[in-house]
């Protein structure tokens, strides 16, 4: 994949798989350790011990058509080859949990690339889901987008509204380039 | 710069506008998994749900699928008619999305080239 946000459709996907309502994306620069963090939290079914010790592993996936998935093996090999690790914490019943770091200054880093892409598009084919995602740079400055917070503002207007995807795309665009902008 | 409030005139506009729509019952269907992602179906799905709002069309609905274990001819897009007539078309991009909202979709005729009974599957 070429950037990190593609990584995170992805992931995502796996939330949505896997029964989730709400998902939680939350980005972190830290110049201190020069890492930046994405952290992916879900309310899914969640994976039982066995699932979760073999996650990893390309050959296991629930996927029904063909005997691999290479979605977190992809993501674990782009967090690895740029100095970072990739945790997964899962528990049936309680969702699960992704930790994805990436050395910033690293060559072999991918960019973090359009999370308004990412994230418009998912929303217009899930409007009833609940996604919220967060920016945090090196000085602790915050921005994002929560959107239980929109749909309120919205009723009786779905988020699948054509305009809204314009809205979203646009404006986690503008948080992302004001919060992490050239990472 | 973007607020929060502008989802209010987004309402406003959407309320007079939703009262007289139709459905077609039409549907597009993008190829969301890992391989599609990897093959470019974001930039696809983008340029769908953009053209048809730049034409307007608004009883369209574009979801996502899984893997349809035809991975080498991702990213994949199949369009649902109304009578539930199916056409899968492979290996798109964000121009032949375009092409596929203003040929099939406005004026009903299925993009022959870019269908998967044309490829070459071998």
């Amino acid at each position: 994949m070429l950037e990190i946000s593609l990584h995170i459709l992805d992931i995502l996907n796996n939330s949505i798989t896997a029964g989730a309502t709400r998902m939680s994306i939350r980005i972190v620069e830290d110049a201190a350790t020069d890492m930046l963090t994405v952290q992916v939290t879900d309310n899914g079914t969640g994976m039982t011990e066995e699932m979760l010790a073999d996650v990893k592993n390309p050959f296991s996936t629930t996927r029904t058509t063909r005997k691999v998935g290479l979605g977190l093996s992809f993501l674990e090999e782009a967090c690895r080859i740029s100095g970072g690790h990739l945790t997964v914490t899962s528990a049936l019943g309680s969702g699960t949990g992704i930790t994805a770091t990436f050395m910033i200054s690293s060559i072999d880093r991918v960019p973090l690339g359009n999370m308004g892409e990412t994230l418009s598009g998912l929303i217009s084919a899930y409007p009833n889901l609940d996604f919220g995602c967060w920016f945090v740079n090196r000085s602790g400055m915050e921005a994002g987008l929560d959107t239980a917070e929109m749909r309120e503002l919205l009723v009786p207007v779905p988020l699948s509204e054509p305009e809204v995807y314009f809205f979203i795309r646009d404006y986690i665009a503008e948080k992302q380039e004001n919060i992490l902008g050239g990472i | 710069m973007k607020t929060l409030a502008d989802l209010e005139k987004i309402r406003t506009a959407a309320q007079s506008d939703m009262s007289v729509r139709s459905q077609s019952g039409k549907r597009i269907i993008v190829g969301m998994a890992t391989c599609g992602i990897a093959a470019g179906a974001r930039p696809v799905m983008n340029s769908l749900l953009e053209e048809l709002q730049i034409r307007s069309i608004t009883d369209v609905s574009v979801t996502m699928t899984g893997c349809l274990g035809l991975c080498r001819l991702e990213p994949i897009v199949e369009v649902i008619d109304a009578d539930g007539e199916k056409v899968t078309y492979i290996k798109m991009d964000a121009n032949k999305a375009k092409r596929v909202i203003a040929e099939h979709i406005v004026n009903g005729h299925v993009c022959q080239d870019l269908t998967i009974a044309s490829a070459d599957t071998k």
